[in-house]
């Protein structure tokens, strides 16, 4: 992650010694290992029922249990392995409670065959169902991916990618409507998302097998917390004895609201434009989606399909403002001996600004992204002076990420053979356009912390010791070479001079930019 | 320096609690200590650097305790709360420092039989990098680190054994990463593959690293306790280094 020359970790700013396991920063690595548990289970899965791949064997002789997958709300899931086809299959065990029921095995068969007679591209297949070791098993396609609730966790989705994944979800739908099957269960983790970025719906119809009655007692929520029934439409947990088709349409409403804001919607749903940069007109076809009354909502899945497929045509991404390369320092390093008196960077990359967020690029793969809404503190100021004797600005950045705040200086530059005024410039102009980016969706500038108020030391200005300093030494080297007082002299005072020259035009150019520093 | 060997077969094996269930005889249970020892010498080597011992003395020192250490008689000796593997080799050599080592010293062995082999020019370049810390808060980082080192060569090694050891190394930056940090366009350019695949490979590393890091940390466990203390402990370590 550092070459050489750096010895801080660019994300914590823990200083990295030599034996780095793999060149990455043990802090960081350290963090990493956070203490999230996976998918949470729902209550009345119960521990004392996950069965080891050992213990299952004997009762399914056709398949070889590999491992245990995960826990869903509805039951427990094995990855195996058929043994006559030598294929992967995914085993899932269900309801341990409803074995005895002779009502509820009525429908259970009566829905597998249902979802057998599914048959599309994207829906899981069911291969097999039936009663063993004292659960309800349904033998499916085995995906080798993620779910989507996992693919999120790892990272956020562009709204292109959103609208990749929920046209085809919503063809899927519309096959399974025009079958008279009904998900009910739409939500991250029962779309699965394999190695090549295909989706699939999963658990399809279990919702309408497991509850026998109305759900009095709120069992088409097994699959949710208790009591947050955030995928289900509202018709689902108030009137379920009429709700139909629609609830889907409302739950994929929901997946597509999380995938482009990253947040579930309130129950006055804020369009996801007024949260990132999306189309205007995809805030109507997700709030249409999200209508409390289904009647209000697309009439099919596949009219669904149809108005998002119209957005992803026209859709671009945020156009890059402005772009050049930058150099970045920081006040912790500004505050030690080489950012005072030699080398005020500690980097250098490239920084672009476009309407959603500024991004620096410092190598191949450390990135730094700061998201305009992020931004608590936007400021200009002067390097110490006892390293940049000319007087050279920056543009003080601080931002909160994840609940840490973070503090960049940028010099933004515009190439090595440009004078430090030139780059001021340079700079006040970068300044002004981050300004006005941060302003336009919001209106709101933030706050601008005056040069001697932000976390930077600023040296100590002695502008008469560089007339001594070189005035004095650099003539004496004459004697070197020459014998003569009058050269001397006249070396002197042109010395003198131009030194104090410099040194006004220097003072006068800083005070042009609206910075003094002294 | 010995190979951190973490393959699956001999990790089985080198579990701290099978070791100290073992009976005396048990020859694989030597070889499971012996493997532990290997992969575990390093921090007890620094802290003995940091009680004040010259290089020299120190590794006569160390290897010497993991001589003794090995001799099983010893280990069945040394009381019956022994605990956890890294409590308990800082607190044996304690104590082998304490009674042990003046005797051995005066009686002058000579044929060195170790079994742990120490690399002695290894050892010091690895010390003189070492921050100035307490000898027992260098014990402590050095065996946190040590772990972290053990899992991220077996996480390289698997990727390696599917043939994917060039994935690792576009990959692991994004075990330290934020979210919104990770660009998947860019990993999808360097592995050759696209950007939903990127995700899924991802997500799938950061879950092997944990589980793997929790695995080699119950390996050096003895039986009841609670991993999630050690990993708990090993990760402030880490953080605070």
């Amino acid at each position: 992650m550092n070459t050489e020359s750096t010895t801080t970790c660019p994300k914590c700013g823990k200083s990295l010694l030599e034996d780095t396991p793999q060149g990455l920063c043990p802090a960081c690595l350290a963090a990493a290992i956070n203490f999230d548990t996976e998918t949470v289970g729902a209550p009345g899965v119960h521990a004392a029922s996950t069965m080891s791949p050992e213990e299952l064997a004997p009762h399914f002789p056709q398949l070889e249990i590999i491992e245990y997958l995960g826990r869903g709300g509805m039951g427990v899931v094995y990855k195996a392995r058929q043994k006559s086809l030598n294929r992967l299959v995914a085993l899932k065990l269900l309801a341990p409670e409803r074995a005895d029921d002779a009502k509820f095995a009525e429908r259970f068969e009566k829905e597998a065959h249902a979802l057998a007679a599914l048959n599309n591209p994207d829906i899981v297949t069911i291969y097999d169902f039936g009663q063993a070791a004292g659960f309800y098993f349904l033998l499916m396609e085995y995906i080798d991916g993620v779910n989507l609730r996992q693919a999120m966790q790892a990272g956020r989705f562009t709204p292109e990618q959103a609208l990749a994944i929920v046209p085809p979800v919503c063809e899927a739908l519309q096959y399974a409507h025009e079958q008279g099957i009904v998900h009910r269960d739409i939500k991250p983790e029962n779309l699965l998302m394999d190695k090549d970025g295909h989706v699939k719906i999963a658990d399809f119809g279990i919702a309408k097998m497991i509850d026998a009655e109305a759900p009095a007692a709120g069992e088409v929520e097994l699959s949710q917390p208790f009591g947050t029934p955030t995928y289900s439409a509202p018709e689902q947990t108030e009137d379920p004895a009429h709700a139909d088709h629609r609830v889907d349409i409302y739950s994929l409403g929901v997946v597509l609201y999380e995938l482009l804001t990253g947040e579930v919607p309130q129950q006055l749903p804020e369009p996801p434009s007024s949260r990132v940069q999306v189309d205007v007109r995809l805030d109507e076809i997700v709030l249409r989606a999200l209508e409390t009354k289904p009647e209000m909502r697309f009439a099919t899945a596949g009219e669904f399909r149809t108005q998002l497929s119209e957005v992803t045509v026209s859709h671009s991404k945020p156009a890059t403002l402005k772009s050049s390369t930058c150099y970045v320092s920081s006040p912790d390093h500004l505050a030690n001996f080489i950012g005072r008196f030699i080398y005020v960077y500690t980097g250098k990359g490239k920084l672009q600004l476009d309407s959603n967020q500024l991004t620096f690029y410092q190598s191949n793969s450390i990135k730094t992204v700061i998201p305009l809404d992020a931004i608590r503190d936007l400021s200009t100021g002067m390097y110490p002076t006892s390293a940049a004797p000319f007087g050279l600005m920056f543009i003080s950045i601080t931002w909160e990420e994840s609940g840490v705040t973070r503090q960049h200086l940028f010099t933004p530059n515009q190439g090595p053979f440009k004078t430090v005024w030139q780059t001021n410039e340079f700079v006040a102009d970068w300044f002004t356009a981050i300004q006005d980016a941060v302003r336009q969706p919001f209106g709101l500038m933030p706050p601008t912390t005056p040069a001697d108020e932000l976390n930077v030391p600023q040296g100590k200005r002695y502008p008469w010791l560089f007339l001594i300093f070189g005035s004095l030494l650099t003539p004496s080297l004459i004697f070197l070479f020459e014998d003569g007082a009058k050269t001397f002299i006249a070396a002197e005072i042109t010395l003198i001079v131009l030194t104090a020259l410099l040194l006004l035009i220097s003072r006068g150019k800083a005070s042009a930019s609206g910075k003094r520093s002294h | 320096m010995p190979a951190t060997d973490s393959s699956s077969s001999v990790f089985a094996t080198t579990h701290w609690s099978n070791i100290l269930a073992a009976k005396q005889s048990d020859t694989h249970a030597a070889e499971a200590l012996q493997t532990l020892c290997q992969n575990y010498w390093y921090p007890l080597y620094a802290w003995v650097r940091r009680e004040g011992h010259p290089p020299h003395t120190a590794q006569d020192l160390t290897q010497e305790f993991f001589a003794s250490l090995l001799e099983k008689e010893w280990l069945q000796s040394v009381g019956p709360e022994k605990g956890r593997f890294r409590t308990f080799l800082l607190v044996a050599m304690k104590r082998f420092l304490i009674n042990e080592w003046h005797k051995m010293a005066a009686a002058k062995r000579g044929g060195n039989i170790t079994h742990v082999p120490l690399d002695s020019e290894e050892a010091e370049r690895r010390f003189a990098a070492e921050p100035e810390l307490a000898p027992d808060a260098t014990y402590e980082r050095r065996w946190a680190m040590t772990l972290l080192e053990q899992t991220l060569t077996a996480l390289e090694e698997e990727f390696a054994s599917s043939g994917k050891a060039d994935d690792f190394h576009a990959m692991k930056a994004c075990l330290t990463m934020d979210r919104g940090e990770i660009s998947y366009a860019d990993l999808a350019k360097q592995t050759g593959s696209n950007e939903g695949a990127m995700r899924v490979a991802v997500h799938r590393m950061r879950k092997h690293y944990r589980s793997l890091f929790r695995e080699h940390i119950a390996a050096t466990l003895a039986d009841g306790e609670d991993v999630e203390t050690e990993m708990r402990h090993v990760v402030s370590v880490l953080g605070s280094a």
